[in-house]
């Protein structure tokens, strides 16, 4: 409910004000890597910080030859397509059955899930996989961050299968088609919006996550953000190369996720917070 | 050849008997109705005929065939339904075309039929649409257009018509109608509407609470009713039921009530001789009761006219005899004015008696 | 109906064991990476094992646990550090999300490009930030001290000193996550009915009236399930503790998380680390039921 109805001038200059501050406050860190990446390690210590300089790409150079950052791109990269196509594929037959036969035992046991810290698995895993030899594989790590997707998946993709009218399945039935066809050529494209969704929001988490490929990725598949944490133990007080690499890291995520917006607000308004 | 046959279905949801004992058998290019109020096991019939329910008990033949444990989309039948079902996602043609392409005919095989189909029911320009840019007549016409691409042994309808509008209905029953007759084949359609059941119908079997009350062909479902529901259930407006006792008065057999003296034809009264001094409750259609011009003081009344309702082709005129109301369906030709006495003349050939114990009609 | 090709009739069989089919792959995915891996940890906790000693591992009953509860100095310190930043960062996202909530429930221009803005730092991948939270935090070279002097205030040690190492994660923390508490509570707010606020405003209530009269208890479902499910999070969180302290200095910013990570991935006491992820899975499932104990009963007006 809006409590201040101010239509005047000065409460609107205020208000806006107001808001330019705010994003200023939370956009600030963002500022400041970019910009810090395009700067000499002079530059980059200087205090007061000066507001023109000429930048440099000599940072990025180094990010994209020390770090092995192209390895590590194309891990981040396999490992999240393969994560969403094995996501889709698992969790979507599983949240169509418990939407068409109302098992609430399921839901409940998904949500127990999704409350579990994983730390706490990841001993075992670490023991499991080393003994299996699923260590350092891309598999391995599409496996641990199915653990998360899964269950967010099946209680997200709920609600759009639940929209779905029976009777055009069953006209489907009537027509000739087998469930598992029904599904497949009816139902799945009718929940694309779901989809999209799902892969918007998988795409950021499985991107982003580092706690697993710490532990369970070793020189082969190492991603993204853990290949960053190396990098900063190398680079400790050279705030030019760790901001460009920062910045390289989280661009594409940030790219894809705003890119897809609408499906983003959508996911975590039906997500509540995961 | 017998299309359809039903035996002993019954179908149990939990404690909820939906449908008792039911048996028919339906005959190549019968359009058969299934109508009844609300609940009554129409629609879970139709769909165990159709598959997508099983009985709890029962068998189901189609073409001869048991298909009883045979899944729905091997039983040769088509389904129309009430909210249409169309894909949403496919445009018409593809709609149309879905069930052909899952039985592999070859693509202009396809093209064909589906552009005979579209054009047998005027949707030709409509095959690159999707449904939501139909209106409700359109995508009728789609649904109808899926199942009859298919050529099935049976067509199915669940209550078809009762999302659009009055007047659009019409027009579809007849067009529904003609092409049952152009493409003779045997239909099953299940409505609450008993107008459509009545025009519709080469036979019509009504049904109440899961049980068959009466299989005929309209016009002797409408004539001798089996009992009181099939005849409160048919007609409009209803039929009027009388409370009476029979009473004989010499030679003539009389139904009686207060204010009504009615005499029972000659062939009527050996099977109500066995209800002699007990109630009867008469049923008198509307059309059954006609001013009282001739001099057959046999069947005649008086009544207070209490309501004229002028249709233009017809008035309705509500009577109050005693204690009882009656509606009469009389030519507009006659002037009434609400709150005259008049004398009335009652077809008894034409009237119904239905024993008040059992509802059951006595014939 | 007669002819059926072999691909027909495998479809067929695997069309009636539907129910059972779909729901196949992830209840197995699920098992093998839960159940399977939890058993063994449960086991695990039981044994003492150290794998630099070289030892294989031995049953120990509950050892593990009497030693963390009895003579582990930091665990007591690590459940405080844990609950000290869970709700320390929740409290404070909701603070700043419902008071941002409050200023922005109104129609006004550039909402949209508003809204793009704060979604950054959600998005953003967190060890990037750390990285770039660390680099601004640095005592010497770092921006933030620069800031605060210009508005008088002293340089911070931030994350370098053990006392101001919680609350500047906490700050990051904050950061990061307050613009989806603000979105979700905006979302709440404009669900609210208007009537109560019209009725309000005409029986002459002033702002701070509406406000802890008909807001508050309007929004009371949002807040308290918005309350548990950042809570939940913020139990387990590991990324920015990591990167921004390592867990120190001095095990300053050590919580249970961390704890067990440090056990289990460097010390290589695999036996003491699973009892104390043990531990943590215990309290996270007691703060988690009795919040939503607690949600079950107020939600009745």
């Amino acid at each position: 409910m809006n409590r201040w109805n101010v239509k005047s001038a000065t409460g609107k200059i205020v208000f806006y004000l107001l808001l330019v501050m705010i994003v200023a406050l939370y956009f600030f860190p963002f500022y400041w890597v970019v910009r810090t990446s395009f700067m000499n390690a002079e530059q980059a210590g200087e205090i007061p910080p000066k507001l023109f300089f000429t930048p440099t790409l000599d940072n990025y150079q180094k990010v994209f030859q020390e770090g092995s950052f192209f390895d590590c791109l194309w891990n981040s990269t396999i490992v999240v397509l393969l994560t969403l196509a094995a996501n889709l594929v698992i969790s979507m037959p599983a949240s169509y059955i418990i939407a068409r036969y109302r098992q609430t035992w399921m839901s409940f046991t998904i949500l127990f899930f999704q409350m579990a810290p994983w730390i706490v698995l990841l001993l075992p895993w670490y023991i499991i996989f080393k003994q299996t030899g699923l260590y350092d594989t891309y598999i391995g790590l599409v496996l641990s961050n199915l653990t998360y997707m899964i269950p967010f998946t099946v209680w997200l993709m709920l609600g759009f299968f639940e929209d779905i009218p029976l009777e055009v399945e069953e006209a489907a039935w009537l027509d000739g088609c087998s469930r598992i066809g029904t599904f497949i050529r009816i139902v799945v494209p009718l929940v694309r919006g779901g989809i999209i969704t799902i892969c918007t929001l998988g795409f950021m988490l499985t991107w982003n996550i580092f706690l697993f490929p710490l532990v369970l990725a070793g020189y082969n598949t190492r991603t993204l953000p853990v290949m960053v944490f190396g990098f900063m133990a190398d680079n400790q007080l050279d705030f030019g190369p760790l901001s460009a690499a920062a910045a390289l890291i989280t661009l594409p995520v940030l790219v894809f996720t705003l890119a897809n917006q609408k499906y983003f607000r959508r996911g975590i308004a039906m997500g509540g917070g995961k | 050849m017998t299309q359809v046959r039903l035996e002993k279905i019954r179908k149990e949801f939990g404690l909820v008997e939906a449908v008792k004992e039911f048996s028919l058998d339906i005959e190549h290019g019968e359009f058969i109705v299934l109508v009844g109020p609300s609940g009554c096991g129409k629609t879970t019939l139709l769909r165990i005929v159709s598959g997508l329910e099983t009985a709890t008990s029962g068998d189901v033949y189609i073409g001869g065939q048991c298909v009883t444990r045979v899944p729905p989309k091997k039983r040769d039948i088509a389904m129309v339904f009430q909210n249409y079902a169309l894909y949403p996602h496919m445009n018409v043609f593809d709609n149309l075309a879905f069930c052909l392409r899952l039985r592999k005919m070859k693509k202009p095989d396809i093209r064909d039929t589906v552009q005979n189909t579209a054009q047998l029911l005027g949707i030709a320009e409509l095959l690159q649409r999707k449904p939501n840019q139909l209106s409700g007549g359109q995508r009728q016409r789609v649904a109808l257009g899926r199942a009859i691409v298919r050529n099935p042994q049976v067509f199915l309808f669940d209550e078809p018509l009762s999302n659009l509008d009055a007047k659009l209905r019409v027009n579809m029953r007849a067009e529904l109608l003609d092409l049952h007759h152009r493409l003779k084949n045997t239909a099953i359609y299940v409505t609450h509407d008993q107008l459509e059941a009545m025009t519709m119908g080469t036979r019509i079997v009504v049904m109440n609470a899961g049980e068959i009350q009466q299989v005929d062909e309209p016009k002797a479902v409408y004539a001798r009713p089996a009992n009181q529901f099939v005849a409160g259930f048919l007609g409009s407006p209803a039929i009027n039921f009388i409370d009476c006792s029979l009473s004989l008065e010499g030679e003539d057999l009389a139904v009686v009530s207060a204010g009504l003296h009615l005499l029972v034809p000659e062939e009527r009264r050996p099977r109500l001789e066995a209800h002699l001094d007990r109630r009867v409750t008469l049923g008198l259609r509307p059309e059954h009761i006609y001013p009282g011009r001739t001099a057959d003081a046999a069947a005649r009344f008086k009544a207070l006219v209490r309501l004229i309702e002028p249709l233009g082709s017809e008035q309705l005129v509500h009577l109050q005899v005693e204690e009882h109301t009656l509606v009469a369906r009389l030519d507009p030709s006659v002037d009434y004015r609400v709150g005259e006495v008049a004398e009335f003349n009652v077809r008894m050939k034409a009237a119904n008696m239905f024993d008040p114990a059992t509802e059951d009609a006595i014939y | 109906m007669t002819k059926t090709r072999f691909s027909e009739r495998l479809l067929d069989v695997l069309d009636r064991q539907i129910r059972w089919l779909f729901p196949m792959p992830a209840i197995l995915v699920a098992g093998g990476l839960f159940v399977y891996p939890f058993i063994r940890l449960v086991w695990l906790s039981f044994c003492r094992w150290q794998l630099t000693t070289g030892a294989s591992p031995e049953f120990a009953g509950l050892a593990n646990f009497i030693q963390a509860f009895t003579q582990d100095t930091h665990f007591w310190r690590s459940v405080w550090l844990t609950l000290y930043f869970a709700f320390g960062s929740v409290i404070g996202q909701f603070l700043i999300g419902f008071a941002l909530a409050l200023l922005l429930n109104r129609e006004f221009r550039g909402e949209s490009v508003f809204r793009t803005f704060l979604l950054f730092p959600i998005i953003a991948t967190p060890v990037s930030m750390s990285l770039v939270w660390s680099m601004l935090m640095n005592p010497m070279m770092g921006h933030l001290n620069y800031y605060l002097s210009l508005i008088g205030l002293g340089p911070s040690p931030w994350a370098s000193d053990s006392a101001t190492v919680m609350p500047s994660l906490i700050m990051v923390e904050i950061w990061h996550w307050s613009p989806m508490t603000m979105l979700i509570l905006l979302a709440g707010l404009k669900s609210l009915p208007k009537d109560p606020f019209e009725a309000a405003v005409v029986d002459g209530a002033s702002r701070l009236q509406i406000f802890y009269k008909i807001t508050l208890p309007l929004m009371q479902p949002y807040i308290v399930l918005v309350f548990i499910l950042r809570l939940v999070h913020s139990l387990k969180v590991f990324d920015k503790i990591y990167v921004i302290a390592g867990g120190g200095p001095n095990r300053a910013s050590e919580t249970l998380n961390l704890m067990v990570y440090h056990q289990a991935f460097q010390a290589l006491n695999y036996g003491y680390a699973s009892a104390l992820g043990i531990v943590m899975l215990f309290m996270i499932l007691i703060i988690s039921i009795t919040l939503f104990r607690y949600r079950q009963r107020s939600w009745s007006y």
